[in-house]
C-alpha cells in the first residue's frame, strides 16, 4: 500500500485532476480513484470531504446541491477557474518529479556536475 | 436491540446522524455531506447484493475508523489567507441584519435599550461611587508607606511618634496634626468666619505628605509659631487680588487669638483626603499655649508615622509595648499602625477621627447591589431576545443551509448585543450627565468627587459594557446558533419545554433579587427608625447646644452668663460640658480604691461637666448625690465623679460613694451613681462612665428651652451670648439634630437601598412587560378563539398572569433565607437592634406580586381588549 505521507500529498492534485473532466460528487471521486489505482489506493470519506470544503474555501472549486437519481440532495464540486489553473500548475510539478524519477530508476550513474 | 426486529434502513441513518452531528467539529452542512455519502456506500453495496442492514454496518465502520474526522474539519475551517477578508464582509453584513432587526422590532429593542441603560447607569454610578472611596489619601505619593498610630482611637500622647522616630530605624519621619476645633478668623475686620477647618501641623508636614504650595517654602513655612499656610480657597476669600505671603491673619482658636504671619499657599487639599483643612498652623504656635507636646500620658494628638521603604509595619508594632516601657516604666499593649489607605474606610469606630469616614462593610454591601441591578437588565436582555426569537428562525436556518457554522453564528449574535449595548452605553452617558447630582445627593457627596478621574471612569463604564455584552449575550447568542435548519421546518410557534424553563429561571432570580433588595430596604428603615426612636437614658429634645470652643470670655465669666441666661422666660436650664452624652467617648485610664493590679489603669469615658450637667439632660442619680456648688474646691480641682452603674458593677464596688479614684495625677471621690445611658452609638454597648465636676473644658453650651416661642426665645440667648461674648460668633445646633448626624451612613445606606429596590424592581417588571407581550404575541390566535367562545377581559388577563404566579412563588422561597441570614447578619453590628420578624418577609412579598400583577394585567389588557377577529384573522 502506497504509504500515509504519499497518499496525503497526493489527494489534492488527485481531486483537481478528476474534476477537470467535470462535476463530480464524493463518492463517485472515491471509487474513481480506487478503480484507476485497481484497488492500489484506498481513500476514505473522512479523509474527503474536510479537504473538499478547504479546497472550496480556497476558491479552486465550487459546489451545488441537486437532486440525485434517487430525489435525494446530493452535493456536486466543480472546478473554478482557479482551480483549473491550480490543476494545470500541479500537474505539471508532479510530471516533472515524474520525469525525474523514472530517469532515475532507469538509467545509470548520476551525470557529472 | 431484538434479533427478530426487521432492520429499519431510514431509523438507522437517523440515529447515526444524529450521532454524527453532536461531534463539535461537525456543522450541519457537514452532516449533510456526510449522510449524502452515507447514503450512495449504502445504494452501491445493495445494488452489488448486500442486505440493507449489512451495506449500513459496512459503510457506517468507515467512518468508525476516521478518528481524526474532527481535526481534519477544523482544519479546513483555518485556511490560511482567508480569515480577515471573510470577516470583515461578513461583520458588515452582521450589522446590518442587527440594525435591520432592531428596526423591525422596534418596542423590543426600546425595552432592551431602556433596560440596559438603567442598569448600566445604575451600575456605572455605584462604581464610580465606589471608585472615589476606594481612593481617598492615595493622591499621596508616599500613601504606601504612611501609618496613623492608634489606640483603640485616633489620637495618642504626642511623645509617642519622636520617640518611634528616634529609636526605630524603620521610621524615617513623622507628623503631628491636631484640631482646634472651631476657629475665628479676622482680617482687619473685612470678613469674619467661623469654623474654618483648621488643622494645627508640625514642620515636616509637607515631607510626609503631598500637599503641593503654590507659593513658600515647604520645608520652613511651618517652622516657627504664629505662621499658616492656607489654602487658595481661603487666599481667595481674605486677600482678594492680593499676595497674602507676608502678610497676617487673625486667628482665634480656644487656646488664644494671635495674628498669624501667611507663609505659604497650597492647592487646594484633594476631595478624597480624609483631612481637609483650609488653613494649617504651625504646632509651634500650640507649643506657646501651655501644651505639653512631651507628654506620654494624655492621648490628644493625631501622630503619622512615614516608614522606610520596604519596611514592615507590622514588627514596628510590636516595638511599641517596650518602646513605652522604657519612658513610662510598664509596657503598654493595645497600640497599632493604620495604613493610610485605610483610615477613610476601616475607622467607623474609632474616636477622635479628624473627618467621618465612611465604612468599607457599606462599600461591600453596594458593589453588591451593583452586580445584582446589573444581573436583573441582562437577564431581562437575554430573556426578551431568546423569546422573540422564533421569529428568527427563518433567517438562523437559511444562513445554516448556507454553511455557517455554529461558532459564525455566535459571533454574529454576540455582535448584536455589543450594538445594544454600545447604543445603551451612549444613552448611558447622556443619562449620567442628566442624573450626576441626585445621585452624588444619594451617596451624600459632591458631584465633583464623583468624577475625579475621567480616563478611569470612562474605563468603568466600558467595562461594564463589555462585561454586560457577554452575561446578557451570552446566553441568547448559544441559544440561537443552536437552532438546527430542520427545526425550521418542524414546529414553528412551539418551543422546547427546556427553554421556557431557563425563561422563568431567569424570572424568578431577578424577582428573587427584587425581594432581596426589597426586604433589605424595610430591615434597614426600620432600624434606623429604631435608632432614632430608641430611649437613651437622657433628653435630647429641645436642647440648643452652642459651640464655646473654650472661648476665654465665656469661661471665665460662664456662671454669671447662666444667671443671665435663666431670667430668660423659655429657658429650662444651661450647662456646660466638654461633650454631650450620646458622645462620650473619651477613654483615660483611672486608678481605683481597691484596685488589685496597680500596671493596669480601670478605662472609663469620661467628660468634663458642671454641676447642672444631669438636669439638663434628665440623667438619674440613682445613689448618693449630683454634683453641688457647696464645695467650689470640688470643680476647681476636678475631685468630684459621677459613675454610672456599668462603672460600679466593673469596679466592684456594692457601695461606690465615698470611693476614691484618680488619674490625671487627680485623686478624687465618688459622690454619686447615675443610672446607666448610651453614652456611644448603638452600635457599642454602655461603656464605663464617669462625669467629672470641673470649671474648665467648657467647649460646649447645652440649653434645655421650652418649645413655645422658640424663636424669641433664641433671639433672647443670642443677645446675652452677645453681650459676653466679644465678637465670638452664636453658632448652635438642636442636640436631637446632632444626635440624627450620627447615623448619616446609616440613614444614607437606608436611602440608598430604597432607590436600589426601586430600580431592581422596575427593571424586574419592565422585563416582565416584555415578556407578557411575547406571550401575548404567540397566543394571539389562543386568545382570539378563546374571547369567541366568551372568555371575558378579566379572565384573560388571568390567563397570561397564571404563569407567573409560580415564578414568584419561588422567588419569594429563594430570598428569604438568604435575607434574612444577610440582615441577620448586619443587624449583629448594632449592639441594640430590632428583631427580624415575618412582617418584612411578607410585605415585601406581597409588594411584588402586586406590583407584578399590575404589569403583567397593564400589558395583557391591550391584548384582552382586542377584537378577536383581528386576532384570528392576523393569524
Amino acid at each position: 500500500m502506497v504509504s500515509k505521507a504519499l497518499v496525503a500529498a497526493s489527494t489534492k492534485p488527485l481531486v483537481l485532476a478528476i474534476l477537470r473532466n467535470g462535476e463530480n460528487y464524493g463518492y463517485q471521486i472515491i471509487q474513481s480513484v480506487r478503480l484507476l489505482a485497481g484497488g492500489r489506493l484506498e481513500w476514505s470519506e473522512p479523509m474527503l470531504y474536510p479537504l473538499l470544503k478547504r479546497m472550496e474555501r480556497e476558491g479552486l472549486i465550487q459546489s451545488e446541491w441537486k437532486l440525485n437519481e434517487n430525489k435525494r440532495l446530493r452535493r456536486y464540486f466543480r472546478l473554478t477557474e482557479k482551480g483549473l489553473q491550480e490543476q494545470e500548475r500541479e500537474a505539471a510539478d508532479w510530471t516533472l518529479i515524474n520525469d525525474l524519477f523514472v530517469r532515475l530508476v532507469k538509467t545509470g550513474p548520476l551525470p557529472e556536475i | 436491540m431484538n434479533d427478530t426486529t426487521p432492520f429499519n434502513l431510514e431509523q438507522a441513518i437517523a440515529e447515526w446522524a444524529k450521532s454524527l452531528r453532536r461531534r463539535s467539529a461537525i456543522e450541519d452542512g457537514d452532516a449533510a455531506d456526510l449522510e449524502g455519502y452515507l447514503r450512495d456506500k449504502i445504494d452501491d453495496l445493495v445494488g452489488h447484493g448486500a442486505g440493507e442492514k449489512e451495506a449500513f454496518e459496512r459503510a457506517a465502520a468507515e467512518f468508525a475508523a476516521g478518528r481524526s474526522l474532527d481535526r481534519d474539519y477544523a482544519r479546513s475551517r483555518t485556511a490560511r489567507g482567508l480569515q480577515l477578508p471573510w470577516r470583515l464582509t461578513m461583520g458588515k453584513n452582521y450589522l446590518k441584519t442587527a440594525a435591520r432587526n432592531l428596526y423591525k422590532n422596534r418596542g423590543y429593542a426600546f425595552l432592551n435599550i431602556a433596560g440596559m441603560t438603567i442598569g448600566i447607569v445604575g451600575c456605572f454610578f455605584i462604581g464610580l461611587y465606589i471608585q472615589s472611596q476606594l481612593s481617598f489619601d492615595k493622591f499621596n505619593a508616599n500613601y504606601d508607606r504612611i501609618c496613623r498610630i492608634t489606640y483603640g482611637q485616633a489620637t495618642t500622647a504626642p511623645a509617642l511618634a519622636p520617640a518611634m522616630r528616634d529609636n526605630f530605624p524603620e521610621i524615617e519621619n513623622y507628623v503631628h496634626m491636631y484640631d482646634p476645633g472651631d476657629v475665628l478668623i479676622r482680617r482687619e475686620n473685612k470678613n469674619t468666619t467661623f469654623k474654618t477647618r483648621t488643622l494645627y501641623a508640625s514642620a515636616k508636614l509637607f515631607d510626609v505628605f503631598t500637599l503641593p504650595l503654590i507659593q513658600g517654602d515647604p520645608g520652613t513655612a511651618l517652622d516657627k509659631a504664629y505662621t499658616a499656610v492656607i489654602d487658595q480657597e481661603t487666599a481667595r476669600t481674605y486677600f482678594t487680588g492680593e499676595d497674602p505671603v507676608g502678610q497676617a491673619l487673625n486667628i482665634a482658636t480656644r487656646f488664644g487669638v494671635g495674628n498669624y504671619q501667611i507663609t505659604g499657599i497650597m492647592r487646594d487639599v484633594p476631595r478624597n483626603s480624609h483631612f481637609r483643612p483650609h488653613i494649617w498652623i504651625s504646632q509651634e504656635t500650640f507649643n506657646t499655649f501651655g501644651n505639653d507636646l512631651k507628654s506620654w500620658d494624655s492621648n490628644f494628638i493625631h501622630s503619622y508615622v512615614l516608614l522606610k521603604r520596604n519596611a514592615d509595619a507590622r514588627a514596628v508594632e510590636k516595638q511599641i509595648p517596650q518602646l513605652i516601657a522604657k519612658h513610662r516604666g510598664k509596657a503598654v499593649e493595645g497600640y497599632a499602625l493604620q495604613p493610610l489607605a485605610d483610615i477613610h474606610l476601616k475607622s467607623s469606630a474609632m474616636a477622635f477621627s479628624i473627618e467621618p469616614g465612611s465604612d468599607i462593610t457599606y462599600l461591600t454591601i453596594m458593589s453588591f447591589a451593583a452586580l445584582l441591578i446589573l444581573l436583573i437588565a441582562c437577564a431581562n436582555y437575554a430573556n426578551l431576545v431568546t423569546a422573540n426569537s422564533l421569529k428568527r428562525f427563518r433567517e438562523i436556518g437559511v444562513r445554516r443551509v448556507f454553511g455557517a457554522g455554529k461558532s459564525q453564528l455566535i459571533g454574529q449574535f454576540l455582535l448584536e448585543s455589543a450594538a445594544v449595548i454600545l447604543t445603551a452605553l451612549v444613552c448611558s452617558v447622556l443619562l449620567t450627565g442628566l442624573l450626576i447630582k441626585p445621585a452624588a445627593a444619594l451617596f451624600g457627596v459632591e458631584s465633583r468627587s464623583l468624577l475625579t478621574n475621567l480616563p478611569r471612569s470612562l474605563f468603568l463604564l466600558f467595562g461594564i459594557g463589555a462585561v454586560s455584552a457577554v452575561l446578557a449575550g451570552g446566553y441568547p447568542a448559544v441559544y440561537l446558533s443552536g437552532i438546527r435548519p430542520a427545526d425550521v421546518f418542524r414546529r414553528i410557534g412551539a418551543e422546547k419545554p427546556g427553554k421556557s424553563l431557563f425563561r422563568n429561571a431567569l424570572v424568578i432570580v431577578q424577582f428573587a433579587i427584587s425581594i432581596f433588595l426589597i426586604i433589605g430596604a424595610l430591615v434597614i428603615g426600620q432600624q434606623v427608625r429604631f435608632i432614632r426612636n430608641k430611649a437613651l437614658g437622657f433628653n435630647r429634645e429641645q436642647i440648643l447646644v452652642v459651640s464655646v470652643s473654650q472661648n476665654k470670655d465665656i469661661q471665665g465669666r460662664g456662671d454669671v452668663l447662666k444667671t443671665e441666661m435663666l431670667k430668660i422666660p423659655g429657658i429650662q436650664g444651661l450647662a456646660f460640658s466638654s461633650t454631650l452624652p450620646m458622645n462620650l467617648n473619651w477613654r483615660n485610664g483611672f486608678n481605683y480604691e481597691g484596685q488589685t493590679d496597680e500596671a493596669t489603669p480601670f478605662q472609663i469615658c469620661c467628660c468634663y461637666v458642671d454641676p447642672d450637667y444631669c438636669d439638663v439632660f434628665g440623667l438619674q442619680v440613682i445613689a448618693g448625690q449630683g454634683f453641688s456648688r457647696d464645695n467650689p474646691g470640688d470643680a476647681k480641682f476636678e475631685r468630684a465623679f459621677l459613675i454610672n452603674e456599668t462603672a460600679a458593677q466593673m469596679l466592684r464596688w456594692e457601695n461606690p460613694i465615698g470611693k476614691r479614684m484618680a488619674f490625671e495625677n487627680k485623686v478624687g471621690t465618688v459622690v454619686g451613681v447615675i443610672k446607666d445611658f448610651h453614652n456611644l452609638p448603638l452600635s457599642q454597648r454602655i461603656e464605663p462612665v464617669a462625669l467629672i465636676q470641673s470649671e474648665r473644658n467648657r467647649r460646649l453650651l447645652s440649653i434645655k428651652v421650652r418649645s413655645a416661642d422658640m424663636e424669641k426665645t433664641i433671639a433672647a440667648v443670642k443677645k446675652v451670648w452677645d453681650e459676653f461674648a466679644n465678637g465670638w460668633p452664636f453658632e448652635y445646633q438642636f442636640m436631637d439634630e446632632t444626635y440624627n448626624a450620627m447615623y448619616k451612613s446609616e440613614v444614607v445606606l437606608g436611602r440608598q437601598s430604597r432607590v436600589f429596590s426601586a430600580v431592581a424592581l422596575f427593571l424586574t417588571c419592565f422585563g416582565l412587560f416584555g415578556l407578557v407581550a411575547f406571550i401575548a404575541e404567540r397566543r394571539t390566535k389562543e386568545i382570539g378563539i378563546r374571547k369567541v367562545l366568551g372568555a371575558s377581559a378579566p379572565e384573560v388577563c388571568t390567563l397570561l398572569g397564571r404563569g407567573f404566579m409560580i415564578p414568584i412563588l419561588v422567588a419569594n422561597g429563594l430570598a428569604w433565607p438568604i435575607a434574612y441570614l444577610y440582615l441577620k447578619n448586619w443587624l449583629q453590628k448594632f449592639a441594640y437592634h430590632i428583631d427580624l420578624g415575618i412582617g418584612v418577609f411578607l410585605a415585601a412579598a406581597v409588594a411584588t406580586w402586586l406590583i407584578a400583577m399590575i404589569t403583567v394585567v397593564g400589558r395583557s389588557a391591550k391584548t384582552a381588549a382586542a377584537n378577536p377577529v383581528d386576532s384570528i384573522r392576523y393569524e
